[in-house]
């Protein structure tokens, strides 16, 4: 069963993609609550996908705040985790926003919030999956 | 002599250009009309015959110029009209002058634009001048038997006659061109700031779009869900279902606050002013605050129980809106210690002072000048960790000043929690106030029919001076002299404009403020437009008033004032405010 790392600082959000990717797509769901904690889960190797948001409150890396896009430019800047397909979800929607954010993160994808069809968020992630298994 | 202005005076390298200027013109058109001392010779001569006639000629001119509606409105009184008519007489003692140089042109310049200022057209003073033209020939007729010489002095007034009328058209050309300078410059910046708040606009919309689509998000996903049939049972929907609701109320708010901004913006916000008891609007808001200080662990305190809290004057609805900004704020940004709630009537007279103190997150230094701005939250970066439209300080700041109150926000730094300040008038019922019995005996200074001028100054030599000066200007005048008097004044009064001076005394009656408040408070309650006087810099004046954003912008005129200064600011004014014909 593939798993998810959902990084997403809206309880209520995070709440509906666990529920979405469980329910809809059988996939297992953790939440990454801080930048450690999505660093060291992506490196044991058990995250097949991570979904990303973009603004993370109170996330801070060697002690200061760090948002999904620098977030994500870690993860792909290690050998250890760049590998990881990373999917990206704002509610940042201005037009030019998707290319400036997957220049900017390194990312593989892109969402645009409101996200709220379960079925779209599954078929995004498997997309991302296919091609590495 | 001419009585030159102080900013003229000021601005040397202007003054040398325009003498420059005058100068060259001065020779140009004494050539072109050929002027020569032989004219001057002929008309010193004449001079002294034509004094007695002088008067009647000074009254020919001014029945003229009279007759243009601009003129008549400024000029009327017979105190002042007697002065002015001393100045035409002076004038037209100086066409016979003999000597015409600089002196001479610098004082026919400033007689044109006294005339520009008060707007009476060109061409009235043309006619005007025409009048004076065919007197005076006429005079020189009966005073010089010696035909040929009466001719010869006719023929050298009409020269003097046509430089004074080149000069007096070129002061209405060189008016309108320094007229024109300004407004364009005075455009170019409201361009400048058009394009920032452009700037700022986008970012808030970006920002906006943002924080409507986070509690959309929950909306539409949790009902994706059930709708979908995802839910194990009926529990876990209502759950979901509670989600769906909050996020809803979320969002109502950010689209509350953000129409509440726009219909500031646009000054269509309009408050119900009334007697508001403070006891059940606290009871009120703390209720709903609470909830969200238990819900995070936060202890409420109010620390207003134990006192007396005297009615205040405001819009319930809007004070409401207010308390529950700054302590729903508190609660937002303090993740454990607690909020307090306190009240004063003794801190500023006249007023009630609540604060919302906090131990939460602080406001760094450097940030807390902007946090009442709108659009303008302290972090606006993606790490942000605190949602919301980012308004609600800048429509609470707006909405207690609209109130004719003031707001403050201290911290002594990031982490050390946070301390917002704000006052509001109290009610004070007309009974009470003290100065009614001395209003009474208030007398009208100047012509009962004349505009009316409400002149509010606690020094009572400067307060006797404008009255003086106003009431021989025609004007009809009543003075105050504190802010309570003031108020009262205007609303029994009626005046057109206020003269208002920026300290006024700290009262013990219950309304009170400054004099910036009470232009504020003209301007809301009575739609009455002030002139700010005072002896303090201007700079610090104007920054005061730019905040309360007061549409159109009060003038400011810096003590000591001159009479015609205060004339010209009084009839930019009320030109500005006459109603369209």
């Amino acid at each position: 069963m593939p798993t998810v790392l959902i990084v997403e600082d809206s309880p209520s959000v995070a709440k509906f993609y666990t529920l979405a990717l469980e329910r809809r797509g059988g996939f297992a769901c953790r939440l990454g609550l801080s930048a450690d904690e999505v660093l060291a889960e992506v490196r044991s190797g058990q995250i097949d996908v991570v979904l990303l948001d973009i603004s993370l409150a109170n996330f801070t890396y060697q002690e200061r705040p760090i948002d999904g896009l620098e977030l994500s430019r870690l993860l792909k800047s290690d050998p250890a985790t760049r590998r990881v397909p990373v999917l990206l979800a704002t509610a940042h929607a201005m037009v030019g926003d998707r290319e400036r954010f997957l220049e900017a993160s390194g990312a593989d994808e892109y969402l645009q919030k409101p996200i709220y069809d379960p079925a779209v968020l599954v078929e995004k992630v498997n997309s991302l999956l296919k091609p590495i298994r | 002599m001419m009585r030159r202005r102080n900013y003229e005076a000021s601005r040397a390298p202007g003054q040398a250009r325009m003498d420059d200027f005058l100068n060259e013109f001065l020779s140009e058109t004494k050539s072109y009309i050929g002027l020569d001392s032989a004219d001057a010779e002929r008309l010193a001569i004449v001079g002294p015959a034509l004094e007695p006639h002088l008067p009647a000629l000074a009254e020919l001119f001014y029945r003229k110029i009279l007759e243009h509606p601009n003129a008549a409105r400024v000029l009327s009184g017979p105190e002042q009209l007697g002065r002015l008519k001393l100045t035409l007489q002076h004038w037209a003692r100086r066409l016979f002058s003999g000597c015409y140089d600089l002196d001479y042109a610098q004082d026919r310049m400033a007689i044109g634009r006294r005339h520009v200022t008060v707007g009476v057209p060109q061409r009235y003073v043309i006619s005007a001048m025409d009048v004076v033209r065919i007197f005076l020939l006429e005079s020189i007729d009966r005073i010089e038997p010696d035909l040929q010489h009466a001719a010869a002095t006719k023929h050298s007034l009409n020269k003097i006659l046509d430089l004074d009328l080149n000069l007096m058209c070129e002061s209405y050309f060189i008016t309108s061109l320094r007229e024109l300078r300004d407004l364009n410059a005075r455009l170019e910046a409201a361009n400048l700031e058009l394009n920032e708040l452009g700037r700022v606009k986008d970012e808030f919309l970006a920002h906006t779009s943002h924080e409507l689509r986070t509690p959309l998000n929950a909306i539409l996903g949790f009902t994706k869900l059930i709708l979908d049939g995802l839910c194990q049972d009926r529990d876990e929907e209502r759950e979901l279902l509670r989600d769906v609701f909050e996020s809803g109320q979320h969002l109502l708010g950010i689209v509350n606050d953000v129409l509440d901004i726009a219909r500031i913006e646009a000054g269509k916000l309009k408050l119900t002013m009334e007697r508001v008891e403070m006891r059940p609007l606290f009871e009120q808001v703390l209720a709903v605050v609470r909830v969200q200080a238990d819900a995070k662990g936060i202890r409420m305190v109010d620390e207003t129980g134990g006192l007396p809290l005297p009615p205040v004057r405001g819009d319930a609805h809007r004070l409401r809106q207010v308390l529950i900004n700054l302590l729903g704020n508190a609660v937002k940004f303090t993740d454990e210690g607690w909020v307090s709630l306190r009240a004063d009537t003794e801190a500023v007279a006249g007023h009630l002072q609540v604060e919302v103190q906090d131990t939460g997150i602080g406001i760094p230094r450097d940030k807390q000048a902007h946090v009442f701005e709108k659009f303008k939250q302290v972090d606006t970066s993606f790490t942000r960790r605190h949602g919301g439209s980012g308004l609600g300080l800048a429509i609470s700041r707006r909405l207690v000043e609209m109130m004719g109150g003031s707001i403050a926000l201290e911290s002594p730094g990031k982490g050390l929690g946070a301390l917002v300040r704000f006052t509001i008038p109290l009610d004070a019922p007309v009974e009470d106030r003290p100065h009614r019995a001395a209003y009474d005996q208030l007398s009208i200074a100047g012509p009962s029919h004349g505009t009316r001028v409400l002149v509010v100054d606690n020094d009572p030599g400067f307060r006797k001076y404008l009255q003086r000066l106003l009431a021989s200007e025609g004007f009809a005048v009543v003075t105050a002299d504190s802010y309570a008097d003031a108020l009262d004044a205007a609303d029994r009064f009626h005046p057109a404009v206020a003269l208002v001076d920026w300290v006024l005394p700290v009262s013990t009656s219950l309304a009170y403020g400054n004099g910036i408040d009470l232009v504020a408070a003209f301007q809301q309650r009575f739609s009455l437009p002030s002139i700010l006087v005072t002896g303090h810099e201007p700079a610090r004046a104007q920054a005061e008033l730019s905040r309360r954003n007061l549409k159109p912008p009060t003038p400011i005129l810096r003590k000591p004032l001159d009479a015609e200064t205060l004339r010209e600011a009084m009839q930019k004014v009320l030109t500005a405010h006459a109603p369209l014909p």
